[in-house]
């Protein structure tokens, strides 16, 4: 039997893929709530065409074969191995963010649902991040309306149904931009988490928001600062007035470091065409032993950590910290049983325990013209989060829409309306919608 | 235009089912989500047989019911048969013993909690009682406490062993009937130390070994089949580092 591991050019026979830095993660610590799944949706103005989608879904199926994959256990790490089965298309009446069957059942590790005029596509972070699965959906909306007759154009950069991959699109560009001899980073203190008791199970719960565009950019100007840094910044503010609200003991017994998790896109930064995860994040965060801070402050704040962070060096640095850990000796000839014991409590010790919340914003997507002005608006919701977590925001913005959608597994929509709350003060209207 | 009642997407005109949620379509009918959502329910539960509609433990209590039915007319008939022909009670303590031990079998599996582990204790409790009920009734205690209840000790562990170690197989094929093979060469070895102890007052052991040392190579073999050639698993993906 052919053995390919790193593939070049057409569809290999045996693919097998390591999984990438960012996805080594997950299968130790993922179970049925904690999904890792995340998902992206697009909502147009019509109706779908059922067959028309379903030619298009078909007509991608080898397309993507780094997706068509499931996941399998060695001795000392997971991989990922092919598997012959067809993209699910399904019904979507079954909740959002499911997990997905893992370990040697047969299962991809990606969905397409579908409901009246909703597509969305949901994926395992093993496989990929927001920019590899918004540019599958990309693809199936562009075949799906040319079968419907949409005339479009030829010069479109959309993955075709019969191109072959190349080899940069299976790429892990963690280790492409690993660089060996750069000092580690130093330890950040751990922060505050939300103080809200957990809902039942199911526990995760989905609150979306519509916000114009326009009027976000404009609010952020004023501020001097993009979108994502004002966002962050009202995130950071929602979270300091809960923090205030806490009674005494309380304040004294939790954290008073108030940290966003932000994820950001490498390839922005990297010349990386990878369809696998390829994203790290930037941690803004207000030291609350300091005192009140206005939201002026926080808005300064933010900015400066955000533009001192996103600097391509010290990028460089967090990819080498992460990378470092999976190329030493002894962690690498650790079976997979101990190393996924590990895994499990550093995610918990050293992981989540660093951020109060994450905010992830895909930033404003466009398709084509003529296909865009088919489509209402797009929508991402990040994957559930954990129990010290417990709430995490994706954005995303299309047209003069820009989709907040708050996961949430606590029974308290406290932060939800306090964000709102801020929002509305700052003179943007918002339209809450039901996903 | 033809809408799928159910989920909302368009049809082509020649379709009778929805290809994404498999409902048939009802040309020129189109409700809202919720009305059909409810008279689907209403659909299902007509559809329901007054036995359906029970739950699992009033299913379990209707099937107790029927088998304490059974059982106390089987004891009735026997004891009233044996008292008629024998003018006393003998053979008629077995059935009633037997119908007794069946009677606390279906009552532990009705409405003891579903783990397994419980199941296991109250059957093996049961059958305990019951040996030495049996033994008491026909004069004196001899052989259940040395005997009979360690083997059945014996039994009941390797098979709760056994099946623990079955459900957590990821995968099953050739592994389980390698560990279904260790368990009986254990079981065997187990049955030999007991009685050579009730016998001689050691444990000695000799034809079981001989068992044991035919099971394991084979299980051995199964084992290496399983695991080496699962689903043509290769040893570069699985081992690699």
């Amino acid at each position: 039997m052919k053995e390919v591991q790193t593939p070049a050019g057409l569809i290999p026979e045996n693919l097998w893929l390591p999984l990438d830095n960012a996805a080594k993660i997950f299968p130790a610590i993922l179970n049925k709530q904690l999904t890792g799944v995340f998902r992206l949706s697009v909502i147009l103005k019509e109706r779908i065409k059922i067959k028309y989608l379903f030619q298009a879904v078909s007509l991608l199926e080898n397309r993507f074969p780094y997706y068509k994959v499931q996941l399998k256990k060695g001795f000392f790490w997971y991989y990922l191995e092919k598997v012959d089965l067809p993209i699910s298309v399904e019904f979507d009446n079954n909740g959002i963010c499911r997990a997905f069957k893992t370990q040697d059942k047969k299962s991809l590790l990606f969905r397409v649902l579908v409901d009246s005029k909703t597509v969305s596509v949901e994926f395992s972070h093993m496989l990929t991040d927001g920019f590899g699965a918004f540019e599958f959906l990309r693809s199936v909306l562009f075949i799906y309306f040319e079968k419907c007759g949409i005339k479009l154009p030829e010069n479109l950069r959309v993955f075709k149904p019969g191109e072959s991959p190349s080899e940069g699109e299976y790429e892990d560009s963690y280790n492409k931009y690993f660089q060996k001899d750069i000092s580690p980073i130093l330890k950040v203190p751990k922060a505050f988490h939300l103080p809200f008791p957990l809902n039942i199970s199911p526990r995760f719960e989905v609150f979306t928001a519509i916000l114009p565009l326009d009027s976000v950019l404009e609010t952020a100007k004023t501020f001097k600062v993009s979108i994502t840094e004002y966002l962050v910044s009202v995130y950071l503010f929602a979270l300091q007035e809960i923090y205030n609200e806490q009674d005494t003991w309380k304040k004294s017994k939790n954290k008073s470091m108030l940290r966003i998790q932000v994820p950001i896109n490498l390839r922005g930064i990297f010349p990386s065409i990878s369809m696998r995860n390829f994203s790290l994040f930037v941690m803004p965060e207000i030291d609350l032993r300091l005192g009140h801070y206005t939201f002026e402050e926080i808005v300064k704040k933010v900015y400066h950590l955000m533009q001192l962070e996103t600097d391509e060096k010290l990028i460089n640095k967090i990819i080498t910290r992460n990378v470092r850990n999976e190329k030493n000796p002894v962690i690498r000839s650790t079976p997979l049983f101990f190393k996924s014991l590990m895994l499990y409590f550093k995610y918990y010790s050293l992981g989540t325990s660093l951020y109060t919340g994450v905010i992830s914003n895909m930033g404003k997507v466009k398709i084509a013209p003529e296909i865009d002005q088919l489509i209402d608006y797009f929508a991402v919701v990040a994957p559930p989060p954990n129990k010290v977590l417990k709430v995490n925001c994706g954005v995303i913005g299309f047209n003069n829409h820009l989709v907040m959608s708050f996961g949430n597994i606590t029974s308290s929509k406290d932060l939800e309306n306090k964000y709102m709350s801020v929002l509305k003060s700052h003179g943007i209207k918002i339209q809450l919608k039901e996903l | 235009m033809t809408v799928c009642n159910n989920c909302g997407v368009e049809l082509e005109k020649s379709m009778n089912f929805c290809p994404l949620c498999g409902d048939p379509v009802i040309k020129g009918n189109f409700r809202d989500k919720d009305a059909i959502k409810e008279e689907k329910i209403r659909k299902q539960q007509q559809a329901l047989s007054d036995i359906e509609k029970l739950d699992q433990f009033q299913k379990r209590k209707l099937v107790w019911e029927v088998f304490s039915i059974i059982l106390v007319s089987g004891i009735i008939v026997t004891l009233i048969l044996n008292l008629i022909l024998n003018h006393e009670l003998t053979w008629s303590k077995f059935t009633i013993a037997g119908c007794i031990a069946v009677f606390s079998y279906v009552s532990i599996f009705s409405f003891w909690p579903k783990r397994i582990i419980f199941h296991f204790t109250g059957s093996f409790i049961t059958t305990s009682a019951f040996l030495l009920f049996l033994e008491l009734w026909l004069g004196k205690i001899d052989w259940t406490l040395s005997l009979g209840i360690p083997i059945l000790f014996a039994f009941y562990f390797i098979a709760l062993l056994t099946l623990f170690v079955i459900k957590m197989c990821k995968q099953k094929g050739f592994n389980l009937i390698a560990y279904i093979f260790i368990a009986v060469a254990l079981l065997i070895i187990s049955i030999e130390g007991i009685i050579s102890n009730y016998l001689y007052n050691r444990i000695f052991l000799s034809w079981s070994l001989i068992v044991l040392v035919s099971i394991l190579p084979l299980s051995a073999i199964l084992l290496f089949i399983h695991f080496r050639l699962r689903r043509g698993t290769s040893l570069k993906k699985f081992f690699h580092i």
